[in-house]
């Protein structure tokens, strides 16, 4: 059993269908990609999987249970966490209180002791522990894409979905930050991505999706997509390069 | 505070101090809501509605006055969590607008049917507690000091209080954490309410008399707002300490009655200019800087 099946699924918004008929799955463990060009439905299709929008059509099979109606509130509980394209810390609370606010969303009790222990963890493992008293709103970007990272790790999710994490960071941010997703999810946690820094993708993952225009136009290893020629036009128009 | 109205012995002063304390039990159930962006502009309408009730049982119906109160109390409470059902989707200026509406309604109301309610001239002849100035000093300081303890406590000192700063933040952002935000909201509203109900009922029957002022925007809502926002919102102290002010300038500028209002407003305006977050915030830094001056 997929740990993820997304089936059929589309979302209009007025006119616009955004996402049409899009249908994957994610097996447990596995770390996923999906690319496409700007307005290709990737983000639409993120909301969709996280609750924050509902689908017109179709559904969403999490563990075998169908999540397509529920709140974004029940899917955390559920297991399944997410990062903003454009991050939003709580930016009045310090790194440590950020994600403190993720325990108490999932488990109702007060940080006994064994979630100081995790609490450290996360800390020590996304690189935030020499700013844990920091607030948010000092953090630098780089710093503040680890918190958002630290903060979905922390609901304890076994679907991470990352949302353009890569944006806007200088190289060495973004080599960080990729060891980081690799040790996560070495760790076994199941990854999904939408990028827009493709190389870094690609380098990332074993399985691309390729959305255009609203469908999966392409579904394969880095390489695959990387040679196959209509993700090549679709995706990267003239230039015609992919990575 | 506590032995001083004893010591003066002056019945004025000790009146002004009572009066202090019936407001900041609602100035802080105000404050309870701003927690949760929760921007009451009609909070008038948990006060007033708990007023008239209390009023209504106790001079109607001569029901103990501690049994009106808690009535009060209790019933502001039920329609705080009433009212979570229409006002669950409202926001910003929507919500403030929502709860003006609401505080005007209930005014037109209540001087519409002034048969039940008195009209205008509101309803007279509430047994009190205690005749005695200074036993109704000390019950409605005891309640007061209480209310502030139990709301300090759940917004600044539980794990609410993270929740709530994170729900302030970014509400979007805590859902995406599995945060039930809109049960934290309602936290909020029905607390608001309550202890707005108990400020309400305090006020019926401490001053024996209730008019339609207590339910209306101006004044009774407008006080509240100045109050919290002249002490400093989200530290329910503040809007506390905001009331004690707010009573006491309102009293002062009496020795100038044709410039009373006037002097009023533009001394309640120099301080939201000039101390911008509050007088509270300003006391805490200048405590701060005193203790640690004198540790050096």
């Amino acid at each position: 059993m997929p740990l993820l099946e997304v089936r059929n699924v589309s979302k209009s918004f007025g006119g616009l269908r955004a996402v049409k008929d899009v249908s994957f799955n994610v097996e447990k463990g596995e770390l996923v990609g999906i690319i496409g060009p700007n307005g290709a439905g990737k983000s639409t299709l993120f909301n969709l999987i996280s609750g924050v929008y509902h689908p017109d059509a179709g559904s969403i099979i999490f563990k075998g249970e169908d999540i397509t109606r529920m709140e974004p509130y029940e899917l955390v509980k559920k297991g399944i966490a997410r990062s903003w394209q454009i991050v939003r810390p709580f930016r009045n609370l310090t790194v440590e209180e950020n994600i403190k606010v993720a325990f108490y969303g999932v488990v109702f009790k007060d940080s006994s002791l064994d979630y100081k222990q995790r609490l450290e963890e996360i800390l020590q493992t996304t690189g935030l522990l020499s700013y844990k008293e920091q607030l948010a709103k000092n953090l630098p970007q780089g710093y503040l894409r680890r918190l958002e990272v630290a903060r979905a790790v922390a609901t304890g999710a076994e679907l991470l979905m990352l949302d353009e994490p890569f944006a806007g960071l200088r190289v060495d941010e973004i080599r960080g930050l990729m060891s980081l997703i690799t040790t996560l999810h070495n760790r076994g946690l199941t990854i999904l991505i939408i990028e827009h820094v493709v190389r870094s993708l690609l380098e990332l993952t074993k399985r691309v999706l390729v959305l255009y225009e609203g469908r999966l136009i392409k579904e394969g290893t880095p390489e695959e997509v990387k040679r196959d020629k209509m993700v090549i036009e679709a995706y990267f128009g003239e230039e015609g390069e992919v990575a | 505070m506590i032995a001083a109205p004893a010591a003066l012995r002056d019945p004025y002063l000790t009146h002004i101090l009572t009066l202090s304390s019936v407001y900041a039990i609602f100035a802080m159930s105000w404050d309870i809501l701003m927690y949760t962006d929760q921007l009451s502009l009609g909070h008038s309408f948990f006060f007033g509605l708990a007023a008239y009730l209390t009023a209504l049982l106790n001079s109607t119906y001569k029901v103990h006055p501690i049994l009106s109160v808690l009535s009060g109390v209790a019933v502001t409470a039920v329609v705080g969590l009433g009212l979570s059902i229409p006002f669950f989707k409202l926001r910003g200026a929507y919500y403030a607008l929502a709860m003006a509406g609401l505080a005007e309604i209930a005014t037109l109301t209540v001087k519409a049917y002034s048969d039940v309610t008195g009209g205008e001239e509101g309803i007279r002849g509430i047994t009190p507690f205690t005749t005695d100035y200074l036993g109704n000093y000390y019950i409605v300081l005891g309640v007061m000091l209480a209310s502030l303890i139990f709301l300090y406590y759940i917004a600044e000192r539980s794990r609410f209080s993270l929740i709530f700063k994170a729900v302030r933040d970014d509400e979007v952002a805590a859902k995406s954490l599995g945060i039930v935000v809109h049960r934290y909201r309602l936290l909020c509203l029905v607390l608001g309410a309550a202890f707005a109900g108990l400020g309400g009922s305090l006020y019926a029957t401490y001053l024996t008399i209730v008019n339609p002022n207590v339910l209306a925007i101006v004044p009774t809502t407008a006080l509240v707002v100045t109050m919290g926002m002249v002490g400093g919102v989200h530290t329910i102290i503040g809007p506390a300490l905001g009331a004690y002010i707010i009573v006491f300038l309102n009293t002062f500028f009496r020795i100038a009655e044709n410039i009373r209002l006037l002097a009023y407003g533009l001394a309640a305006t120099l301080i939201l200019i000039f101390l911008p977050g509050g007088i509270i915030k300003y006391l805490s830094r200048a405590i701060d800087y005193f203790s640690k001056a004198r540790r050096v």
